[in-house]
């Protein structure tokens, strides 16, 4: 058994330590908005955060996640349904096209842009999503999607930061 | 049957598949009908369309398929604008309906083909409830109309909404020819607006094949020979039946299946599963050799001539003409959708049903007809999303291995999940070919003449297989696989053949003075089948990189000569011009950069490129992309920006990609040695679209064709090296090696 925290909630799983924690969020706590896409950590479809960090959960053991938080992208939807800011302007900007890799491509972007406080620039985004394949070519509106993201992330640590 | 009408059977003509059926004949639905549906299920449904439930919630049957390029979005955005209501009103559903006649999803023929039937359809039912309100007001029709889901009385008196007024709209008649909106009046059609599947896809909750949920559902993990086609011969498994929730292992057809509760556990026990295959069908395949003798083949008489316009031959034998030639080539290539394929079946004695991401459910229920010999009546399809298409998911060797393992445990749902191993290596592909172009020009440098071979595997190589689905319900069933078994009999015996595959080469617009277009036919195992604008995926990096380079041969400009051999045909010089006043077209440009323009045409729309490109650390970057197209009557104008985007970043990925076979074994099995193009290599590019009055014609492939053409003509530019192998890429690098080996075909 393995104890995982997946969206702030504990689940016990019974699941070889090496399994890829993919299937075990998937298979076994049956969240389905993170995806199967290459098994190798190489289209970045998978991506969940771990303790915050953006991680390929197809390579990465469920062992590697047992208590520790793991975040999916129905997690970072905030507690009343509302969808997280960066899920909004994701959707006005419309940047899913098919949408399979858009859930990686969000995780993957958020762990950028918490990183960096808000701070991203081109080069950023460059080094940080070429990990994320998307094949409907929807690299464009992520960057702008990411940019706006980025700015609202700075108004907001700005304005907690007043006294 | 002549060759016009075999086209016409086909649905191919001006180098594009018109799949779409055109729905318009199949809205006769009677009153009897509609009163009946009323009663049963308390939903006032006027066509096969549309549906308003008692509550209000109005519901769009679709009868395509959504796989990014935004059809929901606009199947929405119709049925919206006539029913007079916001798109949040609307949920639209796909479904596989009979009434719908022959469901596909491809040859970018959406908006052509529904533009019309879905606004009549709204149209039907906003008359109907309109009809309602007067007869309840007893007022004439003309002092009601249809406003924000309700139908409002000239005098300002209470609207009724269409859900109290639904149960009366059944008993009216169907308008025969409802009135559809003017364009001025439009008011969602042309305005942009955010896509009706945007937040679904933005917070994981958009159901993909692979996300479908079902009690007792048994995961299948399939282990394939390492030539395509294997069967086991033998295998030894008992370990792997003591693994946590394994069911079974079975030996079928395409494979051997591990079946388990779960994918993980079914796919982990694979490590115990010994299995010694069989032959596969392309053994001791080599597509360097393949492209070899395709090349010497190209050097030779074509065994098909498909065009013939003057003669080639006398003209390039003329007195001060010159000739030159250029050889091209082109690889095999995988889709590639993010979603790897899957189905999910049930077989329960004569009923089966099928969950799946497809571009054809048509095709899916005659197939499953044509295997288990069960009844189209019994077959459900359930459709989901559709994680990318591409042309893959027109294919059915999914649906084949859920149904031939799902049959083996009858009662049980079966889902079979493929790897990426599987998806990019088992095909389909676009096939691999080679062509030789040879041009004349007089002594002014003007084109006398063009000299086409191409020498391809067919793209459609077994229509009767895969295509029996296509034609129409009222043809009998058998009739209908023999039409399409005769109808590749046809294509595999006469000049017919070559004609799909010419693509550009074909339906280029260009009036050269002389021109021919040979074909000779590869035949190899491969599966084959459409992949993102089809033909014109090689066809037109072939036909606008050989314009360039005859015009700059001929001392001219490679815009003018376009513009000159297009000079009877306003479409396209209208984006040519435009793309000329949009990018920076004949200025200056800083060393080791160049500019490269192409155009062509696809599903009735016009496109032109001028791309940016240079060489850096021998790799070849494009950094601009400015595109122009004409494509009708936009319905959404940011889901038309979304897929120029899209198909010409599909487009440069192609820069890089490749499937080869070494003895029979796919090489390409994962994105590492199938480099799609990522975020850091993606240009900036100015996506722009022409205003236009006329129906509306295809956008979802249409930007793809020219941009590697562009590219290379930008690297000639900047470098003076002509590439005209495909991937790009590749042929940079190999720029120094001229392969001169001989093959017999």
């Amino acid at each position: 058994m393995i104890t995982l925290t997946v969206n702030g909630e504990e689940h016990q799983v019974d699941i070889p330590k090496e399994v890829p924690l993919l299937w075990a969020i998937r298979e076994e706590i049956g969240l389905t908005g993170t995806k199967f896409g290459c098994g190798k950590s190489l289209c970045g479809a998978c991506t969940v955060h771990i303790d915050g960090q953006a991680r390929r959960s197809c390579v990465t053991p469920v062992g590697v996640a047992a208590n520790r938080e793991v975040t999916t992208i129905e997690g970072i939807v905030h507690a009343d349904g509302t969808p997280h800011m960066i899920q909004q302007i994701w959707a006005e900007e419309n940047v899913a096209q098919c949408g399979y890799c858009q859930s990686g491509q969000i995780m993957s972007a958020l762990a950028l842009i918490v990183h960096q406080k808000g701070n991203v620039k081109e080069e950023d985004i460059d080094a940080v999503m070429s990990a994320n394949l998307c094949r409907c070519g929807t690299y464009p509106r992520i960057r702008r999607a990411i940019q706006r993201t980025a700015v609202w992330m700075q108004s907001q640590l700005e304005a907690s930061d007043e006294p | 049957m002549n060759r016009r009408q075999f086209l016409q059977i086909l649905g191919v003509g001006s180098g594009t598949l018109l799949l779409g059926a055109n729905a318009t004949g199949c809205l006769g639905v009677t009153t009897r009908n509609i009163e009946d549906i009323f009663e049963r299920q308390g939903v006032f449904e006027p066509n096969i369309f549309v549906s308003i439930r008692e509550d209000g919630q109005i519901v769009l049957a679709m009868n395509k398929s959504e796989m990014g390029q935004g059809v929901m979005m606009s199947s929405v955005t119709l049925a919206a604008e006539e029913l007079e209501v916001s798109r949040s009103q609307i949920e639209a559903v796909q479904v596989h309906k009979a009434a719908f006649g022959l469901q596909m999803t491809g040859g970018s023929t959406s908006m052509a083909s529904i533009f019309i039937p879905i606004r009549k359809a709204a149209a039907t039912a906003r008359e109907m409830l309109r009809m309602a309100a007067a007869s309840k007001w007893g007022v004439p029709l003309t002092e009601c109309s249809a406003k924000e889901g309700a139908i409002h009385h000239s005098d300002g008196r209470q609207p009724l909404s269409y859900a109290e007024l639904s149960a009366l709209a059944v008993q009216q008649p169907v308008p025969k020819d409802p009135l559809l909106k003017s364009a001025k009046d439009f008011t969602l059609i042309g305005t942009p607006g955010q896509r009706v599947d945007a937040l679904d896809k933005s917070t994981g909750q958009a159901v993909f094949g692979t996300d479908v949920q079902i009690d007792n559902k048994v995961c299948a993990y399939i282990l394939r020979s390492p030539v395509m086609g294997g069967q086991a011969v033998n295998i030894s498994f008992e370990e792997a039946l003591k693994e946590p929730g394994v069911l079974d292992v079975l030996s079928y057809e395409r494979g051997v299946a591990i079946l388990a509760e779960k994918f993980w556990q079914a796919q982990r026990a694979a490590r115990l599963v010994d299995v010694e295959w069989g032959k596969g069908q392309v053994e001791g395949l080599n597509t360097s050799e393949l492209a070899a003798a395709a090349r010497a083949k190209t050097m030779e008489q074509g065994d098909f001539t498909i065009k013939e316009i003057g003669n080639t031959d006398n003209a390039s034998k003329s007195e001060g003409v010159t000739q030159v030639a250029l050889d091209y080539a082109y690889p095999y290539l995988s889709h590639a959708p993010m979603e790897p394929q899957n189905c999910t079946a049930l077989v329960d004695g004569d009923r089966v049903k099928i969950w799946v991401p497809t571009q054809s459910p048509t095709v899916c229920s005659g197939f499953i007809e044509d295997r288990l010999g069960i009844p189209l009546e019994n077959i459900e399809i359930e459709m989901t999303l559709l994680g990318g298409g591409f042309g893959r998911r027109s294919c059915v060797d999914f649906v084949q291995d859920a149904i031939q393992i799902a049959r083996k445990r009858p009662g049980v749902p079966i889902q079979v999940q493929w790897t990426r191993e599987e998806d990019m290596s088992l095909g389909y592909y676009r096939p691999q070919g080679a062509c030789r172009m040879i041009g004349s020009l007089d002594a002014a440098g003007e084109i006398v003449s063009v000299y086409s071979h191409l020498v391809s595997q067919l793209i459609f190589p077994d229509i009767g297989e895969q295509f029996g689905g296509f034609f129409p319900k009222v043809i009998p069933e058998k009739m209908r696989r023999k039409i399409a078994y005769a109808a590749t009999g046809y294509l595999s015996n006469t000049s017919l053949m070559g004609f799909i595959e010419g693509g550009d080469i074909v339906t280029c617009k260009y009036s050269f003075p002389n021109f021919r277009y040979d074909f000779s036919p590869i035949h190899v195992n491969v599966p084959v089948t459409a992949w993102r604008s089809v033909a014109h995926s090689y066809s037109t990096f072939i036909m606008e990189t050989f314009i360039d380079h005859l015009a700059l041969e001929g001392g001219q400009d490679p815009l003018s000569v376009r513009k000159t051999l297009l000079s009877e045909h306003p479409r396209y010089l209208a984006v040519l011009d435009a793309v000329v006043e949009h990018s920076k077209w004949g200025e200056p440009i800083e060393e080791g950069w160049g500019r490269g323009i192409a155009v062509s045409e696809f599903a009735r729309s016009v496109v032109a490129q001028v791309v940016e490109a240079g060489v850096v650390n021998d790799e070849i970057v494009v950094r601009h992309v400015t595109c122009v197209v004409d494509c009708g009557l936009v319905i959404n104008p940011d889901v038309v920006k979304a897929q120029m985007e899209g198909a010409i970043i599909y487009g440069l990925s192609m820069m890089t990609e490749k499937v080869e076979f070494v003895d029979g074994v796919v090489q390409q099995r994962n994105f590492d040695s199938f480099p799609a193009l990522r975020m850091h290599q993606t240009p900036t590019i100015d996506a722009i679209v022409l205003p236009s009055e006329n129906d509306p014609t295809g956008i979802g492939e249409i930007c793809l064709p020219p941009v590697n053409a562009a590219v290379s003509n930008a690297i000639f530019a900047s470098t003076g090296v002509r590439l005209t192998t495909m991937p790009l890429q590749d042929a940079w690098v190999n720029r120094f090696q001229e392969s001169t080996e001989e093959v017999s075909l």
